[in-house]
């Protein structure tokens, strides 16, 4: 880059300015309206830079939402910093600078910043330099991720930019079909899951459609995963939870069965008040535990007596064995 | 060989080694010999292809005998790994290496002639015990026999000592190396099998059971102690029957005499495998099942399953032998009761039970 060189400013047509990104900006699922009542107020504060494209075409360097909310405002020209003498990668660089040093990226800008850097920069540079820069780990897969991440559906970058999505849960569906994704994500979005549950749910998806040979967008028709959205007696979270416990029902069968045929044992039983008698998760671990809420020595000796008297009590075993 | 190496990497300074003299030598002409940089970074990325046609000669340097790290919750059989290289030219769909290791290639220690001095004083100052030690857990220990040579160079080492035994684990039929060889003593080969369905379908370039379990009978009849791992068992439609045709190949071929030990063990995997899996092997059927995750982390199948399985092959190799060593790979004392109907308690108990079978095969070493 020429460090000394003076910057030459010029006049853009505003009408003129492509509201799409372009190749060098790296913002998404922004709100404007701050900045257009800020612009509104006090006018422009900082020029933004711009570059003559090829045929005298204005390409937005640095200041994108700017000239966005200008447009809104029905500004007619404004004054910008010209950056022609830079090269694309130098205009790409530019951009990412100025936004590293002036505020985070969110996943989907992210995935701008590194699909537009591979553009311009070896896979090797880009992860020895610059995702260190944006925080992240020097990893092939990571770069990967965010490079699938890129080319995802408008509706879905929307979803994870408005936190509706989490990207760590969306991490196995990047590499899936498109109809797969979109029908995993467009049914998940009916929902409120919490971060968890959507690593859950799509983790769940996943293994029966492995296990059923089953499209994800047939399985997601079945009523056993739509009623719950139509029950008005439910909450968003109880709904939630409903479809997390019918896809790991549908995921874990033997599991469950082994869970609810725990259950119906230890209530059979009929533990003292205060006595409960839980299972280890997945039932892996070989003991179960015995807890018992007492009040004193006396009320803790009468609760172990009743216990010790339990007709039922010895015979209780793994639940996919005979009880 | 249902692989072929395309190239060779010599790393820079390790074209020293007579090990490396001698795989170079061995190396069909029309494979290319490349110098390679040292890789002094190991990246902690998965992704990288795993370019398995790619033998490159490097020097470790690193520990060569370590005890297998087992894992948490389970019981571990208490073997020694000797660690004569990584990555496997073969290429099991549900092979946990794909996650183990994150750089390309395959990959053979160059100065392990140089550090088998250390080892031997290491195992001779150990006199009373004795050490289980394989090459088999980071890579396959004869599919690159042929070109690297391994047998020639620990056959004679093994047979010299009394407190030690190696077990040459692998799927393949290369078995030249031991056929050559003067030395059978102390000596164990191994087959890692599986059922005839899964062979064939996850089983990448590896050769079938029937040729397996031929190269097995060929070993046995010249003399060497042999090894079987059922690892992993695969729930699958059929699993019974499919397992029990793998178990009619061992009758028509084998002498259940001579097998020093058997080991099961449910198919595991770390999470992350699981996209890699989907990623190398889009047509697997591994991944399927119920999959629950275990103490250590890993997924394994639900318990009952897990139990199922192991209580079948046992009721099945019992009605074979009686005596085979069957052991289980990573599991609980209570599956092995449940599947095997004892247990040895813990992994020294594991052990004691292996080392009787050791000595049992091959003397006492005092």
């Amino acid at each position: 880059m020429e460090q000394d060189r003076a910057l030459q400013s010029l006049w853009v047509d505003v009408s003129q300015i492509d509201e799409h990104p372009g190749a060098c900006c790296m913002s998404f699922g922004f709100d404007l309206n701050p900045l257009e009542r800020s612009i509104a107020r006090t006018g422009l504060v900082n020029m933004p830079f711009v570059a003559r494209g090829d045929k005298g075409r204005i390409q937005v360097v640095v200041g994108y939402r700017r000239l966005l909310a200008l447009k809104k405002l029905q500004w007619k020209r404004v004054r910008c910093w010209d950056l022609s003498h830079l090269s694309l990668q130098e205009r790409v660089l530019f951009n990412f600078y100025d936004n590293h040093a002036t505020r985070g990226f969110n996943d989907v800008e992210i995935s701008m910043v590194l699909s537009r850097m591979l553009k311009h920069f070896s896979k090797e540079e880009i992860l020895r330099e610059y995702m260190p820069l944006l925080g992240l780990p020097s990893h092939e897969e990571t770069l990967d991720r965010y490079l699938a991440l890129e080319t995802l559906e408008h509706p879905i970058k929307v979803a994870l930019v408005q936190k509706a999505l989490s990207f760590r849960a969306l991490r196995p569906l990047l590499h899936m079909d498109d109809d797969t994704r979109q029908a995993i994500i467009q049914w998940m979005l009916q929902f409120k899951f919490n971060l968890n549950q959507q690593m859950q749910v799509v983790e769940y998806i996943i293994d029966i459609c492995e296990n059923e040979n089953k499209k994800a967008r047939a399985l997601l028709k079945e009523d056993d995963f739509g009623i719950p959205v139509k029950d008005v007696r439910m909450n968003a979270p109880q709904k939630a939870k409903e479809i997390v416990d019918r896809l790991r029902a549908r995921c874990h069968p033997a599991l469950t069965k082994a869970e609810q045929v725990f259950r119906n044992r230890v209530s059979r039983l009929g533990l003292p008040h205060g006595a409960v008698i839980k299972h280890p998760p997945f039932f892996e671990d070989p003991y179960y535990r015995l807890e018992i809420a007492f009040r004193n020595g006396k009320g803790l000796t009468g609760k172990l007596k009743a216990l010790l008297g339990l007709e039922g009590l010895e015979s209780m075993g793994d639940p996919w064995t005979e009880g | 060989m249902g692989f072929s190496i395309s190239r060779i990497l010599v790393e820079e300074g390790d074209e020293k080694h007579p090990l490396t003299e001698k795989i170079l030598a061995r190396v069909p002409d029309d494979v290319p010999i490349q110098r390679a940089a040292n890789e002094l970074n190991e990246r902690d990325d998965f992704s990288v292809p795993m370019d398995k046609e790619s033998l490159r000669l490097i020097e470790f340097p690193g520990e060569f005998l370590k005890p297998c790290p087992g894992t948490k919750g389970y019981i571990c059989c208490g073997y020694q790994i000797l660690h004569v290289g990584t990555n496997c030219p073969l290429d099991c769909s549900y092979c946990i290496l794909q996650a183990y290791f994150n750089q390309p290639s395959l990959r053979v220690f160059v100065n392990l002639e140089k550090r088998l001095g250390a080892i031997g004083r290491f195992l001779d100052s150990r006199k009373e015990r004795i050490f289980r030690i394989g090459t088999g857990e980071f890579t396959d220990s004869l599919a690159l026999d042929p070109v690297v040579g391994w047998t020639e160079i620990l056959l004679p080492f093994f047979a010299e000592r009394k407190n030690a035994v190696l077990e040459l684990k692998t799927k393949t039929d290369h078995i030249g190396g031991l056929l050559s060889a003067k030395h059978r003593d102390r000596i164990i080969v191994s087959w890692s099998l599986n059922s005839p369905q899964i062979s064939a379908w996850e089983e990448h370039g590896a050769p079938g059971i029937r040729k397996r379990l031929l190269a097995a009978k060929k070993c046995q009849e010249e003399g060497y102690a042999l090894g079987f791992h059922f690892d992993p068992l695969i729930h699958h439609p059929g699993w019974k029957d499919d397992y029990a045709r793998t178990l009619d190949l061992m009758d028509q071929f084998l002498d259940p005499k001579g097998i020093i030990w058997m080991s099961l063990g449910g198919f595991r995997y770390m999470p992350h495998l699981k996209e890699i899996i989907h990623r190398r092997h889009p047509g697997t059927t591994v991944l399927k099942g119920e999959f629950i995750r275990g103490l250590d982390g890993k997924k394994r199948y639900f318990k009952p399953i897990r139990i199922n399985m192991y209580g079948f092959m046992r009721e099945k190799l019992g009605q074979w032998h009686k005596d085979l060593g069957l052991y289980l790979c990573m599991e609980s004392h209570d599956i092995w009761e449940k599947s095997l109907n004892w247990s040895p308690g813990d992994t020294a108990g594991l052990s004691r039970f292996l080392d009787d079978r050791v000595v049992r095969f091959f003397g006492d070493p005092a």
